[in-house]
């Protein structure tokens, strides 16, 4: 991974480095991408993959929970009536 | 009949792919067991799943997945044993988890068709790519503070089938057909409601042109917010025209999403070409394991499918000998075949007659009262059911029936009523109108002579005369036969 890719990746995920950071950043990815390759290494044929031991779990269609916007509320940081709000977005 | 625009260096065609997201009917949310109703108190209808809360497993809802084979049976579709949900990464207000959870190379749904009607009669099969189950995002509200945006999560969660075509359509036309096509189908099956102005049918189409008679693919543009059929065709129209004058003009296409302005009929760039699309899609962890269609649940959902609407506009042509063209027109609605139908068991009710009433007089009170449902009229099923039988048995003539609609509307009486009260009955009585044409053919000795003499033509004259002296009310055919008698 270079730094076009590191600053690529970073404005993806919001995330701001300076230049230092974004070398020290690419090292460590760098590292943990090595780290797959070992694990990419191992002899995989004979395991099942997990999409091959289960279905998925499904659910009832039914309404099981409500009435919560007074209990989200108080976890947002500038609520609004029963809105969260944020810094103004438009397209 | 084809759709071609005249560039200045050769004629170009249009190539068009839609991509329909349709909210599924359900009870619950897709993942969570929030309500997935419209409205209500905001971020009311939200799990803690749906506000992005940390350690919350998503559990699928068997009935958006029941909803989902349905609808790829509807569209006559190979419906996959296995699927996989994936995470589409990407950053806004409304997606409180950061990403949102869709389906990426393993659809529920893959290729299936749906056949379009075109200006000509004929029919043109449109495919079908795929159909994918997804979150919806939650909504955005920008007018409401300074400064800010409110978020509501009430939707954020809801079940939502993506519904890709192939860049089978050549015109807006064919993009309009193809839409009102999916929105009937989707309303039969009762999977979803396809109400485009209240959003819960969107619509963005993939459009491009190319050299006529070339079968290269060239660059496309996306264009978004697009929610009514009309608009969809006026957003093509416009963008196919700028993909022609940008190549006239030697200019480049840039592969780019575009928004549609209602008011201006043009679209717009939406974000720049730097900020291409990328949101890094792999399986979501949270949902490892894959979603199984068992051959039960086929066989469940194959046994609930409904009457489709080319099927009922065949048996319409059948049971009520009705033309086709009637046939197809009463079913694109499935409101209004069930009107029809409703209608037409009434004792004695004619189903032709009912047919005219209601695509010719019905629909346009309804578009002049900007009526969206048939249900809604005063003029309900049994109502117009009966004034058929009374045009049958004598009672009414057919300009009455007619003028008597307009009439319930306004006053919400039954006809039989309105009939009585403005003596609206046909005259049948033989000597009454014996008079009046004795009166009307001593009051045009001219028109009667030249009758005489072989100007033909002018028999209608004397027929709107009586009809005229009766208000409309006397028997078409009583009258002929005294004319055809009295003319001799």
């Amino acid at each position: 991974m270079d730094a076009k890719e590191i600053n690529h990746i970073a404005k993806l995920a919001r995330l701001k480095f300076d230049e230092s950071g974004v070398d020290s950043m690419a090292k460590d990815l760098n590292d943990i991408l090595k780290w797959m390759d070992i694990l990419q290494s191992a002899d995989t044929s004979s395991v099942t993959g997990a999409e091959e031991t289960a279905p998925l779990r499904q659910r009832e269609d039914k309404v099981t929970i409500g009435n919560l916007s007074e209990k989200l509320m108080k976890n947002a940081t500038e609520p609004y009536e029963h809105f969260f709000t944020v810094p103004k977005v438009v397209e | 009949m084809s759709y071609i625009i005249k560039g200045r260096t050769c004629d170009y065609e249009v190539v068009i792919g839609l991509e329909v997201h349709c909210q599924v009917i359900s009870n619950a949310k897709l993942f969570s067991g929030a309500s997935a109703a419209s409205g209500g108190t905001p971020n009311d209808h939200v799990a803690f799943i749906d506000a992005g809360f940390p350690g919350m497993l998503p559990v699928v809802n068997k009935f958006c997945v029941e909803q989902a084979v349905k609808t790829g049976l509807g569209l006559n579709a190979v419906i996959n044993k296995e699927s996989v949900f994936a995470r589409k990464n990407y950053f806004y207000a409304d997606l409180p988890q950061g990403y949102q959870i869709s389906q990426f190379d393993k659809p529920i749904v893959g290729n299936g068709y749906l056949e379009i009607e075109l200006e000509n009669g004929s029919t043109k099969k449109i495919g079908i790519e795929r159909l994918h189950l997804e979150q919806d995002a939650g909504k955005s509200i920008h007018d409401m503070l300074p400064g800010k945006s409110c978020i509501d999560l009430n939707r954020s969660g809801v079940a939502l089938m993506e519904i890709v075509s192939k860049p089978d359509m050549s015109s807006p036309f064919e993009a309009g057909a193809y839409l009102t096509k999916l929105r009937s189908i989707v309303r039969y099956l009762e999977t979803c409601d396809g109400n485009m102005n209240e959003g819960s049918m969107r619509c963005d189409a993939n459009v491009s042109v190319r050299p006529v008679g070339s079968t290269e693919l060239r660059t496309r543009c996306e264009i978004k917010n697009v929610n009514s059929i009309r608009y969809l065709m006026q957003a093509i129209e416009y963008e196919a025209n700028r993909h022609v004058d940008a190549y006239d003009n030697g200019e480049e296409i840039y592969q780019e999403t575009r928004l549609f302005n209602a008011h201006k009929k043009e679209t717009r760039s939406m974000r720049g070409k730097e900020n291409a699309n990328d949101y890094r899609y792999f399986p979501d962890p949270d949902l490892a394991f894959p979603l199984i269609v068992t051959d039960e649940l086929l066989e469940k959902v194959k046994n609930s499918m409904p009457e489709m609407p080319d099927e009922k506009s065949k048996r319409f042509m059948t049971d009520y000998k009705l033309s086709e063209e009637d046939a197809k027109r009463l079913v694109s609605e499935k409101s209004v075949a069930e009107y029809f139908e409703e209608a037409v068991k009434e004792k004695g009710s004619d189903a032709k007659k009912a047919a005219a009433l209601i695509l010719v007089e019905l629909a346009a009170i309804m578009g002049e009262k900007q009526i969206e449902n048939i249900r809604d009229l005063k003029t309900t099923a049994s109502r117009l059911g009966r004034i058929t039988a009374l045009v049958e048995d004598g009672t009414i003539g057919l300009r009455i029936a007619k003028e008597l609609l307009p009439m319930i509307e306004e006053s919400d009486k039954e006809p039989e009523a309105i009939i009585e009260e403005k003596g609206l009955k046909q005259v049948s009585d033989t000597k009454e109108i014996e008079k009046i044409i004795d009166k009307i053919i001593a009051d045009n000795p001219k028109n009667v002579e030249e009758y005489k003499a072989g100007k033909e033509k002018l028999f209608g004259f004397f027929v709107g005369q009586a009809m005229k002296a009766t208000q409309g009310k006397a028997n078409p055919g009583i009258i002929n036969n005294i004319l055809k008698e009295k003319l001799k």
